[in-house]
This record gives C-alpha cells, structure tokens and sequence, in this order.
C-alpha cells in the first residue's frame, strides 16, 4: 500500500460569521479560489497533474452550492484538466475531505490530490441545505431531533460538567489562542486574504477575545436555555434520557465555538509526487475512523472514532503526542478527555474552535494544518485530529510527523 | 343516499341524505357518491353542480363504525378510496362545483366542500367547519391536509388540523374555509349564480403558475417552522401522537409536490394511522365506551329521590354536595360540628364561584344552586334524604358510627352509599340493621370535574340500592364501573398496583425521575413517583398497609412499597405538599434529594429503561386480568375506560386490557414470565390470559 504524505497546507484567517466579519464580502467561490491560489503559490501542484481537489462543504447550498472544488479551480485560472469534487459530513467535512484524498493516495488510485475545505457562515447558516429534520416529523421522531447547544447541555448533564467546568475550559482555550497567535506559531499557515485591489480584507483571526476571564464568562446567558424551556427540547430529550430530572444549560456564546467564514487547503501525494514537485514531505497520515452514535445525545463521538483509527495502526490514547480535538463546545472536549485519560496539556495545545471559530466544513484541514505545524514547532512524533459530528457521529485522523 | 336534482339551466344538485339523524359518510355513501359524480360529471347536458344536503347538517364526517372495523390497510383504503377518485373527478370536470353548505361540515363532510370550486354556508350560529380527525389522533383522509394548506397557507392549515379545531361560520369565513356566507334561505340561489357567472371552473392549484399561499415548506422559515411544531408535539405528547406527526409529514411532503402526488402521501399515512391499535383504542375510549359507562338504572329507580344526603364535609363530601345540586337534586350535608357545617357550606360556595368564573355557569344558577345545600351537624336533618352518601374519614370505626347515627334518623327504605376508595362494603355494611341497604358510590376528586364513578356492589347490596346508585350516576352525569365488592375494589387495586410497583423500583434503587419519566414518555399525565408526592406519602403507606392486609392483591406480592414509604417517612419525607419528598421542591421545580442514595443505594449496573416501563405497565394488566377472572369486573371496556378516566391511563394504549391486545396475549405472557423470572410471583401470568393466548384471543374485538 502506498503511504499518503501531506506537503503542506495553508489557510485564511478566520472572519467573523456576521454582517460586518472581514470576510464576508467575499463569496465561497472566492474565499476557496484563495486557499487554492496561495496552496499552488507555495507547492506549484496546479501543473503538477493532480488527480482531483476534494473540499469539505457543512452546507452546499445556495452560493456555497454547486461544486466548490471545481467552481473554485475554474475561479483560480487553474487548468481546466483539474476536476473537484465536494464531501460533506456537517463538521468533519474538511477531515473527510483529507480522509479521502489520503484513501486514493494510499489505494494508488492518485497521485498527487488537494484537500480542501470552506464554510462562510455569515452567508450560508448551520443546517442552511435544510435535509429530513426540517421536513420529515416522523424522521425526527426516530432520530430523537436535538439541536445542537442543547445535545451539548446533555452532554454537560449527563457528565455532571458544571457551568465553572466549561468556563474555565474557554478561558484556557482563549489563553492558548492569544498565546499562540502571540508566537507567531500559526505564522506559517495562514494567509492575509488581500482582494484584487491589493486592499488587506483579513489578516487575523478576528473572533478571538484575548484576556477573557472567569467574571466575563459568567456574565454571559446560557444560550439554549431558551429553546429548552419554551421550545419544548428539554422535555424531549428526558424521553430519551429518563435518568435527567433538569437539564442543565451551561452553553453560552462562550464555551461554544464561534462563528466564523473561512477556508482551507492541503496538499496531499506519494512520496514520487512529491518528488517531482520537489517537495519534502512534512508528515504522514497513518490512519483514519468515524464512528456513530445516539443521534440525541449526537457529539460523544470523537473518542470513539479515534479509538478505532489508533486500533488500525495498534495504537492508543497513551501513545499519541498531541490531540486537536474540535471545540464545537467545552463538554465535548471535557468528555474526550475524561473518556480517554489524555491530560488537557496533549489537547488543543494552541487553543480551538471557542477562540477562534469553527468554519464548519475548513475546520478538520484547518486543524490538521495546526496539528502539522505544532508537531515540527515541538518536534513531537505524533497527533489526531477529531471532531463530532451532527446526527450523531465522530471522525478521527492519526498523522506522523516524518523526520528529515 | 344521494339524490340528483335538476336545476334551471342544465345545473344538477346532489343531495346527501344517510341514515340516522346527521349525514355520516360510510364506505356504501362514498361509493354512491363516486358513481353519481361519475355521471353528472360526464353528462354534456350539465353545466354545474351543487352539492348540498337535505338534513340540519351538511355532513359531520366518516362512519367511526366502519373505520374502526377496518383492521387492515386494504380495508381502510376500500372505505376512503371511492372519495378520493370521485374529488379529483370533480374539480378536474371543468363544470363549476358549488358546495352549498346548508349547515355544520366536518372532516369528510368539509373534505368535499374543499373539492368544490366554491363554498357558499348558510350564515348559522350553529355550524361548525373544519378537520377534528386529530382528536382521535387520526387525520383528514380525504383531501384535507393538501386541499386547506393550499388554500391558506401550511402553517394557518396545521394550527386547524393539529389541534382539530373546527371553526363557527364568520371565523370560517375570516380563515378562509368559505368563500361566502348568506342567509340560509339564499343558499341555492348564491350557488346558481356562482355557478351562472363561473362557467368554466377549476382549482387554484390546477392552474398553471399556482403559488402556495404562506411560507415555501423549502425556505429557512418553512423548516423552522416543521422543527417548531414537531418540537412542540414531541414535548407535549412524547413518541404518543403519531397522528400529529403524519400530519406534519404530510403538511410538507405533499405540499411541496403536485397535488396527485400529495394525496397519494395523505393517503398512504392516513390508512397506517387508521388501520394502527392506537386510532382503534382512541375511538373506543371516546366514542364506543363512553356509551357502555352510561347504563340505564332499572325502570323506575331512583325515581322518589329528591333530598340526597351527604355525610361528611371534607373535599370529597363538598363536590359530591355541589354536584348532586348541579344535579336539581336538594342535599343536606352534616358535619360533626356546626363550625364544621359551615366551614363545607364556604367551600361549596368556592366550587361555585370557580365554576362562574371559568364561565361555566352563571352566577344566578350558581346562586341559587348553593341555596339548594344545607349544612347542618344536626342528624335529625337528615330524615327527609331519600339517599346518603357518606364520605368521611377512611376507617372503619369512624364510618360505623357515622350508620348507627343515620340509621337511627332515617326511613328504613333509603340506600347508603359510601364513598369509600377502599374499605370492602361488606364490611361496612356489617355495621348496619339492614345491610342490604348499602352500595359503594367511589367518587373521584375533584368530584365536580371527574367524570368516573366506581359502583360497588356487595354480595348482600339490594338490587334497589344497586338501581338507585345507578340513577344517582346518571343524574350527575357520571361514566360508571360497576365493580364487585373486595379489597381496593377495581380501581384503587390497579392504581395500588402502579404505585407499589414504582415504590418497589424505589426500593430498589431505581432514580425516581427515571421512574417518572418512562411512563410519561407513554403518555402519562404524570409520573407514579410524583404521583405518590401528590398523595402524601404517610397517606401511600398507609394505603399498601391496608392493601397488603387480608385479600392482598397478587400484584403486592413481594411489594417493597411499604419498607419504602416506611424509611422515607421515617426521613421526614412526607411530599410535595410539605416541599419534601422523594424530591426536593422549590419554585424552580423538583431537584434530586440528595439522602435518597443513602436509604435506597443506586442500583447498578441501572436498570433499563424500558424494563422500568414493561414493571409499571405489566402489572397493571396482569391485575386487571385477574380482577376481570375473580369477578370484579366483567366488561374490558369499561374498565380500560375507567382507567383513562380515572387515573390518567394514556387513551392511545386504550387501556391495561387494550395494552394486552395490542401487544398480543401471547407475547404479552412471554414477556410477563420474563419478568416473573428476574423480578417475582406478581408478574405470574393469570391462568386466563395463559388460555387466550393460547387460542389467540383478544379482550377488546375492536
């Protein structure tokens, strides 16, 4: 079996998901012709022959709609040789993406192939492609409809996290963000987005509040305390969980990840394609899991996708150096680690998704690059990237830094 | 039968007129219906066509005799299928179709006005229009849910068809169920010239280039919308509404296509939903048994009652007094003091007055019905009653005194009754001369808004005192068990049931919420945990003393209800009352109580869910099985009536003896000796149902 290298990846900063966020003028079309743009800049792959540009798409509709990958090639001026194609599997979309250029690469179907991801949720919302839950009563029934604060709060519950759990776990997230930002460590990967113009759209990631403290966290409303108590869901998910007697909301904008538009691309291939591009290759993706689960309590998933991608290469928890596991909200993560035994210290060493955004179908590349970039920062050996996933799944990915 | 008239100008009027006093639309109607449509609808000669009928009503809807003995998909679709051939064939004919709306038009009935290219109602105070279907947790079959939301939008449609809300003429005209109201003398000539001025008619969504009225069921606010609602019935009726949500499923589905396809859709879950256990137990519980739980008291009966006395003037004594003078009948209530007296005098007077301002009755009746009670403590009162109920306190000396005071004052002739929820009227009874002047009369609180009444009658009960307790129930408009004699009688036997079992899987360290949330995930108002809170858990403990005394009930076989209540009394923990229980209350709501772990340590591993549900449930049955095999009852569907109304059984599971049917007696008893294996001899399978299941037979036929 052929080994799937990743050479290198870039990103954008992340906007923020709003009206006035730095990249929300822009289309989808635009911000993934960038990503692919500056990726080419770097690595020279567009005449390099790839076999495909594969990006994750949350929601494929409207704008973001269509064919992403290939709209995006034909955006960039790149040879109209080069198909694209999109996956799409809510928030791993960007690590399936990943997942299935490493698969071709590895089954010798490609050699060279481009891994890719975007989200603009100022302008497309979560859920925004509509699907069974917002047309099909009887579907909902069966899949124990939750949105998704309020699986996280039974997450919390059932976990017994408390409100000062999750808000001590976002201030150290907002700690590390501002840390890493500070030292420069994401200074390879992202890109300032600079329009035709030549005028700097975005050079930042902007959500993040650096110097967030406990009181400021406090201040803040639980979020789906609302659709809790008057629209009904706090009564629904006891049918599922009769051992709840309250749920407790203990999700703010806080200890939620933000939202956020954004994009990502990485560069994945064969040792032989890399050689031809004259590219060293940064690491090696070993192995990869999703696994599903209850769609009502929907984002315990991680730990069990992971599980199954280490069990592929004989490994565990212990063995891995660094985890990123998506900050989609506090709990999960708290639950990853308490499932797993991996100490706070391995995970989300330069903070996640509650600091600087989730751009739902960037952020598996978005991390993996992060991942990439702290394990040749540290020199550590190994990592997993992993994210929950809507209706009730989880996606993990296990990559090796190659040592030159 | 329909009849065709012809009109001037080539204008054919079909008349409906079915058997019975309101049209009703049973599968032989529909068929007519299809052949007449047929013709009039091909015949060059017509030039439109007035549906109309010669009775006070239009048409109330389908035939619920006939529905509910369809028991398969293909009978349901032979009943509704004739209808939707001959509605399509109607408004596809070109030829204006007028429904001339004489009077009321619900569900199948208003199904074919909303075929008709215009609905013209006679302006009458008395008509109703709409879709009710979902009351029985059904929905329309006919059209409805495509042809309504077509004509005002989805979400205007489901606030009707969800709630099965039925509208007055002006409402129905302001929502857009009718086009047009006039005086109902004009109602044929409004139809002629609508007819006369549209000769080539046909459905707004007929028409090329047809916008659906409201939000597109495909845009952001459409979908929140379906996530809203289905949200809103999931959390109110859990997985139980099945009906609610295939109306929602339909609302979308079949909107968002071609009106073929969504009746097609409409079709295909209407015939599931009718053809289910649950629309067949629903129409029971409220059409069939309701009928049954009214019997007639022997000729004459209870005809000399004029004056009912009442004993007793604590809250079960005060409803009784207000609902007999509800009743015309004049009462006289004693109490043991005057100051007592006149205490129940001030609480009748608050029954009264809640019941004017809840507008159900105005304040001259309510008046005058409190002058019609008199509270007294003197005993010599009560020799003009011509009936007594008694309702004081539960125990047995205290009720045998309370006789040998009444017997001393009145005439030989007149039947005591006793609200007794428990004690064996033959012990009772022994504390009378005659005791076969006594029946048992078992009230339910608050007496004046329940509707059940449990007749008890004793091996020595007369046939005359059983006839007047009858006319009592009828005068007070009752819906009535009658029950043989023994302990805890027929419902508070099964109630004592549920409630040791749920205190039993206390003991055992089942969390209560888990207790109380997987029965009202079936549909349960309440859970058995909270509902021991609400009866005061001293009050519960004595009540599975008493039940687990002489002529224990098999269901309190190796009961642990009274070592729970025991050790949470002893704790302090009284009940919801007192801010203490099995929970802790505050305004927030019920909190765990952090020393329950500590009396009953947490089961582990927990038990399953749905283990908890088949205990609380199973046990119910098996012991409505036994009480049905002793005698106690002799009609299951009263009984399972009696527990919808009684206790709150969930109408959709019908019943514990509908529970058994739809689950099947045979692999009801499989799983019953599963549960006899792990769990003990209360869930030992009754030697009848082991026989029926055997030979597959069902309690309920239909």
């Amino acid at each position: 079996m052929a080994e799937a290298y990743i050479y290198d990846a870039v990103r954008t900063p992340r906007g923020k998901g709003r009206p006035n966020g730095g990249l929300h003028t822009l289309s989808p079309v635009d911000l993934s012709a960038f990503v692919l743009t500056e990726l080419d800049r770097r690595t020279g792959f567009a005449k390099a022959d790839p076999e495909d540009v594969v990006f994750g798409v949350g929601d494929g509709v409207n704008d973001q709609g269509s064919n992403m990958a290939r709209s995006a090639i034909i955006q960039a001026g790149m040879p109209d040789s080069i198909p694209g194609s999109t996956v799409s599997r809510f928030c791993s979309s960007g690590l399936d993406a990943i997942n299935v250029a490493a698969s071709r690469v590895m089954s010798g179907q490609a050699d060279l192939i481009v891994a890719g991801g975007i989200e603009m949720m100022s302008l497309i919302p979560i859920g925004g492609t509509g699907g069974p839950n917002g047309a099909d009563a009887i579907f909902n029934n069966r899949a124990h409809y939750t949105p998704l604060g309020i699986a996280a709060d039974l997450l919390a519950t059932l976990c017994g996290h408390s409100r000062e759990d999750v808000d001590a776990y976002s201030m150290e997230s907002q700690a590390r963000a501002a840390a890493a930002w500070q030292g420069k460590r994401f200074a390879n990967s992202v890109i300032p987005v600079i329009d035709f113009n030549g005028e700097t759209l975005l050079a930042h990631d902007e959500y993040m509040r650096p110097g967030t403290g406990m009181a400021d966290l406090a201040k803040l409303p639980a979020a789906f305390q609302g659709m809790g108590e008057k629209g009904g869901f706090d009564t629904i998910v006891k049918q599922r969980y009769p051992e709840v007697l309250n749920l407790s909301h203990v999700h703010t904008a806080g200890n939620s990840s933000g939202i956020v538009d954004g994009a990502a691309a990485m560069l994945i291939g064969s040792l032989e394609a890399g050689e031809k591009l004259g590219l060293k290759p940064r690491a090696v993706i070993r192995s990869f899991a999703s696994a599903g689960m209850d769609p009502c309590l929907m984002l315990a998933a991680p730990a069990d996708a992971t599980k199954k991608a280490l069990a592929r290469v004989g490994k565990d928890f212990a063995d891995v150096d660094l985890y990123e596991v998506n900050e989609a909200f506090a709990s999960v993560v708290l639950h990853f680690m308490e499932r797993t035994g991996v100490s706070h210290d391995r995970v989300n060493v330069n903070g996640g998704g509650i600091a600087m955004g989730h751009p739902i179908g960037a952020t598996g590349v978005m991390l993996t690059n992060t991942l990439l970039d702290e394990l040749e920062r540290t020199g550590a050996k190994s990592g997993v990237v992993t994210l929950c996933v809507g209706l009730g799944m989880g996606v993990a990915t296990y990559i090796e830094r190659v040592e030159h | 039968m329909i009849s065709v008239e012809k009109l001037e100008g080539g204008i054919a009027r079909l008349v409906i007129a079915t058997e019975g006093s309101v049209n009703t639309l049973s599968t032989a109607t529909n068929v007519e219906f299809a052949k007449i449509v047929d013709e009039v609808t091909r015949d060059p000669a017509v030039t439109g066509i007035i549906i109309t009928s010669s009775k006070s009503d239009f048409a109330v809807g389908g035939n619920l005799d006939e529905l509910r003995a369809a028991m398969t998909p293909a009978a349901v679709a032979a009943i509704i299928d004739p209808s939707l051939k001959a509605f399509r064939q109607l408004e596809l004919s070109g030829k204006p179709v007028v429904a001339a709306l004489n009077g009321t038009a619900l569900g199948g009935g208003y199904e074919i006005a909303l075929a008709c290219h215009r609905r013209i109602a006679a302006d009458r105070p008395d008509a109703q229009f709409g879709l009710p279907e979902a009351g029985l947790g059904l929905m329309p079959g006919a059209g409805g849910t495509q042809r309504l939301p077509r004509l005002i939008g989805i979400a205007a449609a489901a606030e009707l068809i969800l709630k099965g809300k039925t509208l007055g003429a002006k409402d129905a005209l302001k929502a857009g169920l009718v086009d047009e109201l006039v005086a109902p003398e004009k109602l044929t000539d409004a139809a002629i010239a609508w007819i006369k001025a549209n000769p080539q008619a046909s459905q707004p969504w007929d028409r090329k280039g047809f916008v659906l009225p409201g939000d597109d069921p495909q845009s952001v606010k459409g979908r929140n919308w379906e996530i809203g609602q289905w949200a809103k019935v999931r959390s109110r009726a859990a997985g139980t509404d099945e009906g609610a949500m295939a109306i929602l499923y339909v609302l979308h589905h079949g909107v968002e296509r071609a009106l073929d396809a969504g009746i097609a859709i409409e079709r295909r879950h209407f015939i599931r939903l009718a053809s289910a256990p649950e629309a067949k137990n629903r129409i029971r519980n409220t059409f069939f048994a309701p009928k049954a739980a009214r019997p007639n008291p022997p000729a004459g009966a209870g005809e000399q009652i004029k004056t009912v006395g009442v004993i007793g003037g604590g809250m079960m004594g005060n409803g009784i007094a207000f609902s007999s003078a509800r009743a015309g009948l004049d009462v006289v209530l004693i109490d043991v003091t005057e100051e007592k007296a006149a205490e129940a005098a001030g609480r009748i007077a608050k029954i009264a007055e809640r019941q004017v301002s809840r507008g159900r009755m105005s304040e001259a009746d309510a008046k005058s019905l409190v002058s019609k009670i008199e509270c007294t403590a003197d005993y010599a009162k009560l020799a003009k009653a011509d009936f007594v109920i008694e309702a004081v306190f539960e125990r047995l000396d205290v009720k045998h005194d309370v006789y040998r005071k009444a017997e001393a004052v009145l005439r030989p002739d007149v039947t005591i009754a006793s609200n007794t929820s428990s004690i064996p009227i033959a012990k009772l009874a022994a504390g009378l001369n005659d005791p076969s002047r006594m029946v048992g009369m078992h009230f339910f609180a608050p007496v004046e808004t329940m509707k059940l009444l449990e007749i008890i009658v004793a091996p020595g009960t007369s046939e005359k005192a059983r006839g007047e307790a009858l006319a009592i129930a009828k005068a007070l408009k009752k819906s009535v068990i009658v029950v043989k004699d023994g302990l805890g009688f027929f419902t508070s036997r099964m109630v004592s049931s549920l409630s040791s079992e749920a205190m039993t899987l206390l003991a055992e360290g089942v969390a209560p919420q888990v207790i109380d949330n997987v029965m009202v995930d079936q549909g349960f108002a309440i859970g058995p945990a909270t509902l021991a809170e609400l009866t005061k858990l001293p009050l519960l403990k004595d009540i599975m003393l008493s039940m687990s005394s002489d002529g224990m009930p098999v269901s309190m076989k190796g009961s642990r209800a009274v070592e729970a209540l025991t050790k949470l009394v002893d704790a302090g923990r009284e009940g919801k009352m007192a801010g203490k229980g099995i929970y802790d209350y505050s305004e927030a709501g019920p909190k765990s109580w952090s020393g329950l772990a500590e009396i009953f340590a947490p089961r582990a591993p927990s038990l399953a869910g749905e283990t908890v549900r088949r205990r609380l449930l199973y046990t119910q049955s098996l012991e409505a099985v036994r009480a049905l095999e002793d005698g106690t009852v002799d009609d299951p569907v009263t009984a399972d009536l009696a527990a919808v109304t009684g206790w709150g059984y969930p109408s959709h599971l019908g019943g514990p003896f509908a529970l058994i049917d739809t689950i099947g007696a045979q692999e009801f008893a499989v799983r019953a000796d599963a549960l006899r294996a792990e769990f003990g001899e209360r869930f030992a399978v009754p030697g009848k149902l082991r026989d029926m299941a055997a030979k597959g037979e069902r309690f309920h036929a239909l």
